[in-house]
């Protein structure tokens, strides 16, 4: 146990982001499956290199937990999709506004590597299975009720060849080889044998966790740069939300990365691919924290027609309403919040009062719907509201943080909320009860942040269905953000479209996805250069995850992220012939 | 398109409240000269049954104690009941399959009218619930419990009304109203359309339909009302039916009778039909749901295969139906629909109590009116072998 969490730990106390405590479990469960001691290539997560002099560009390398979706898309692409997983690993903590960088802070506890072992048993028991062992299998055993090593070394080495984030020494497959004909002898079944290392090939912090490792970057002397199989990664987690194809292994090996033009070719053809459409998912989904749409109850008292599955269709709405017209359409993002084109489903059209049909049909809301963008989407509103009741304050401040980036601080301890969970009968809307409670001049402060846009929603209830009225009153949807009045939720649409924090925030939770890290404070120039390219690009996203993708600060490695530069500095730092061109 | 549900809802409900005035003031009907606020969108509204029962009048006292007073001859035997008094296992006499089983299976798929070997206990009370559907009152006519309908037509009720299925907690309730949600093909719409006013309209046009898509149940149990339906046209066309009704202080009733065909899939998929002729409906209509009564005359044939085919013996058997002596019973109360060859009446006035809720309906790329051509002849002419494919 000492030896593997030597392995795992980084040498460096000074180095506490990425400290991971694997406990036994997984060592025994490894070790059961014979391959515990060959946990290989994970000593360079420890490896500790100076600060470089001039760490003007790049972001700290991290040591990163696969997220649930990942290793099932890594599964699924490899084993194909028709492979089960049901598996749930425990939830990251939202790092500076997106989940992803809390994948380089997570720890692993006993638990999650006892789910580890589970989802590796049920996988490794369907790839092994009658029905699929003639497709993924490469070749047949001579017998099957005994070792065959070079069949199970065929297939081993196409497994490991995928499924580890780095290829491991030649030794540790042939160790596992051996190990799995042992045990296919000990069982009388060859199948059985390669079953047991399969599953403890799947459970291996190789698979499981992405060690992103760093190396000199000759074009730069004194910098680091992640090395050719970090920066497959990097691309592969950040695009397609998987691990690196073999498409993507073999230019890392072939050092295709390091070249710009190469570089360029295998970022193109990653754009082009229809797997960028799961990435873009995964992106949105965790920028919108719609993983919460998992969660979400509403009182069946109040709102009887939210049904389970409301919940989930609302956030595949939203998801595919966000591919749809930054992929499919290729559309200015900020459309994404005026746009009245949208999917529906049967669950769906009771809430938003529309005809539907078995599955997803496109749908565009009439222009008097006042259902426009995806501020007025089920998701967004359901969300960001109680169970029991919409909330202005909730909405206006899921809008502050998730889609402009602006923090709202959290109330103060001795608040009084007296005026909004029990509030005065004669008080019919929101806005009259959150009148009353900004007289508390406690309140008022972070609640001017966020009602006065919050309000414009309440024309949709706390389950997102519209409705003119509350408690028999009048709703008044008018309202401002940032100094731009509207009188409705039309106008508060038209008012993020035309917030210049709204395309500043994509770019940042973008990049900070794409690294999976905070972003330093310093690395504000590079996001400016980023902010000013898409806008350059008119706000289409291909273009700007391009951009993120061939820029410096992407691949370079700065330990403690980058240094205040100057614009003129950072200008440098995405050279034109790396953001300049369009997929 | 939903502020205008919404507003129809809101609508309703305070129109509701003084419709009795309305009606009162102006004479019923007299919202023919335009639309009111309590319209629906485009001037129809649709909604799918929710439940289908025969209404069966059981007589209680005071305490809510069935008296059983109109079935003064007590429950009727079932299948199995007949079977022991047919076959009594004494004297060492050995029957055959052919003697037993099979001669039963024979007198339940090939009926005849002749007479009972069992005494059949007919309901003889002269209270029941339903319409009165010729205008008259007769001998055989019923009164409504409360006493406010005379000359009620329901000699179906008569034939079952002592028969254990078809009594309140009877497997005929229980299973029925649990297939009639579960099983797809039992999905039956009803449009109302050129509709001014949902309180009172005397000109609107009433069309039946088979749906497609499921209930679908809100958190609270409740049947979940704007969902939507589309329209069955490729198996469905049986179903469509038209007629005129009147809307009056938010009853609507049809104005003309016409055919009413609805579907009873049931445990393993038996699907069949039901065909009531002559059909009239009394619904209480909202902007949400609709519930009332439908009167008509039973096609005796359709409905004793149906029963037949969607149970199975030990469903007969636990509820006492013994299916040649209903049929007995069935023809000798038949009181319409003679037989253009025999004279015999070939239907039975019945009644049916409906629930529905409101949905939105998916018309087809066709016209109903094409659909429409020759309905009730196709479907009479198909009779019994109907096959009914489900989807």
């Amino acid at each position: 146990m000492r030896l593997f969490r030597k392995l795992l730990r980084p040498r460096s106390t000074k180095r506490k982001h990425t400290l991971f405590t694997f406990s036994a479990t997984l060592l025994a469960a490894t070790m059961l499956a014979g391959a515990a001691s060959g946990i290989p290539n994970l000593s360079f997560a420890a490896e500790t290199h100076s600060v470089s002099a001039d760490a003007s560009i790049g972001m700290p390398k991290h040591l990163r937990l696969l997220t649930t979706q990942q290793y099932i898309n890594t599964i699924q692409y490899f084993f194909g999709p028709d492979i089960k997983t049901d598996v749930k690993f425990a939830p990251l903590t939202r790092t500076d506004g997106v989940l992803m960088a809390g994948t380089s802070v997570a720890g692993v506890s006993d638990a999650q590597i006892e789910t580890y072992q589970k989802v590796a048993n049920i996988v490794s028991n369907q790839v092994v299975d009658p029905r699929r062992r003639d497709t993924l299998f490469p070749c047949k055993p001579a017998s099957e009720t005994a070792a065959d090593n070079e069949c199970a070394g065929k297939f081993l080495n196409r497994v490991i060849d995928y499924l580890y984030f780095v290829p491991p020494p030649k030794e540790h497959v042939e160790k596992l080889v051996a190990e799995a004909g042992a045990a296919a002898n000990r069982l009388h079944d060859f199948y059985a044998g390669v079953q047991v290392i399969l599953e403890s090939v799947l459970l291996s912090p190789s698979v499981l966790l992405v060690a992103e490792k760093e190396e000199p970057d000759p074009k730069r002397p004194g910098h680091m740069r992640l090395d050719a199989y970090s920066q497959a990664s990097r691309l592969s987690l950040f695009l397609w939300n998987a691990a690196p194809d073999p498409m993507l292994r073999a230019a890392a090996i072939r050092g295709d990365l390091f070249s710009e033009k190469s570089r360029t070719r295998i970022v193109d053809a990653m754009l082009k691919s229809p797997r960028l459409e799961i990435g873009v998912r995964a992106f949105f989904d965790d920028m919108f924290g719609l993983e919460e749409m998992e969660a979400l109850s509403k009182d069946a008292t109040i709102y009887p027609f939210f049904l389970g599955g409301v919940a989930a269709d609302a956030r595949e709405q939203t998801l595919r309403t966000v591919v749809d017209q930054l992929l499919t359409k290729n559309k200015d993002y900020r459309d994404v919040y005026t746009s009245r084109e949208t999917f529906i489903s049967p669950a769906l059209g009771v809430l938003y009062g529309v005809q539907t049909a078995p599955g997803w049909l496109p749908y565009e809301f009439p222009h008097d719907a006042h259902r426009a963008g995806i501020l007025t989407q089920v998701s967004f509103l359901a969300l960001n509201s109680h169970a029991t009741r919409s909330s202005a304050t909730l909405r206006g401040k899921a809008l502050r943080e998730l889609i402009l980036c602006q923090k709202v601080p959290p109330p103060p301890a001795n608040v009084d909320f007296s005026a909004i969970e029990n509030p005065d009968p004669k008080l019919k809307t929101a806005r009259q009860r959150l009148d009353v409670h900004r007289q508390n001049p406690v309140c008022a402060g972070c609640h001017k942040i966020t009602d006065p846009m919050g309000l414009a929603l309440e024309n949709f209830d706390g389950a997102g269905r519209y409705r003119l009225v509350e408690k028999g009153a009048t709703i008044d949807p008018s309202g401002s953000l940032d100094g731009k009045i509207f009188t409705d939720v039309d106008g508060l649409g038209q008012a993020v479209h035309d917030s210049p924090a709204l395309p500043t925030c994509l770019v940042r939770r973008a990049f900070s996805y794409a690294t999976a890290g905070v972003l330093p404070v310093s690395s504000e120039p590079v996001l400016a250069q980023l902010n000013k390219k898409f806008a350059a690009d008119s706000y289409r996203l291909r273009p700007l995850l391009k951009a993120i993708t061939l820029s410096d600060a992407f691949s370079a490695v700065s330990e403690t992220g980058p240094k205040p530069v100057s614009p003129e500095k950072a200008a440098s730092i995405l050279t034109p012939n790396k953001v300049a061109s369009n997929p | 398109m939903k502020t205008q549900q919404s507003t129809l809802r809101r609508m309703w409900l305070g129109k509701a409240a003084i419709a009795g005035f309305a009606v009162a003031a102006l004479g019923a009907g007299s919202a023919a000269g335009g639309a009111d606020d309590t319209a629906p969108p485009t001037r129809s509204i649709a909604y799918v049954l929710t439940t289908i029962n025969w209404p069966i009048y059981q007589a209680k006292d005071a305490s809510g104690k069935e008296t059983k007073e109109e079935c003064p001859n007590g429950i009727n035997d079932g299948a199995r009941e007949q079977f022991s008094a047919s076959f009594p296992q004494k004297d060492g006499k050995k029957w055959t399959i052919a003697e037993t089983t099979v001669m039963r299976e024979a007198e339940i798929w090939w009926p005849t009218v002749e007479a009972d070997k069992f005494p059949f206990r007919e309901v003889g009370g002269k209270v029941a619930i339903g319409l009165n559907l010729d205008g008259k009152v007769k001998p055989s006519d019923f009164t409504s419990p409360d006493g406010k309908i005379t000359g009620i037509d329901n000699q179906f009720y008569r034939a079952v009304g002592c028969i254990l299925s078809y009594r309140d907690g009877s497997s005929q309730n229980l299973f029925e109203n649990e297939h009639f949600e579960g099983k797809q093909f039992n999905r039956i719409l009803f449009e109302l359309t050129d509709v001014d006013s949902l309180l009172n309209d005397d000109d609107v046009t009433m069309t039946t339909y088979r749906g497609l898509d499921p209930l679908v149940r809100d958190a609270k149990g409740e049947f979940q009302a704007d969902t939507t339906q589309r329209i069955d046209t490729q198996w469905g066309q049986d179903f469509i039916h038209k007629s005129k009704a009147k809307i009056v202080n938010g009853v609507l009733t049809t104005t003309e009778p016409s055919d009413f065909v609805w579907a009873n899939e049931f445990v393993h998929q038996e699907a069949s039909l039901d065909w009531m002729r002559d059909a009239h409906f009394e619904l209480k209509l909202t902007p949400d749901t609709a519930e009332g009564m439908l009167g008509g005359y039973i096609d005796i044939e359709t409905n004793y295969r149906s029963l037949n085919r969607r149970y199975g013996t030990h469903q007969i058997s636990y509820g006492k139906t013994a299916a040649a002596s209903l049929y007995k019973a069935l023809r000798r109360l038949a009181d319409a629909h003679p037989d253009s060859e025999t004279g015999a009446n070939t239907a039975i006035s019945a009644a049916l109590r409906i629930t529905a809720v409101q949905v939105r309906l998916t018309h087809p790329k066709e016209k109903v009116a094409e659909m429409e051509i020759d309905k009730p002849a196709r479907f009479a002419a198909r009779g019994e072998d109907t096959k009914i494919q489900t989807r």
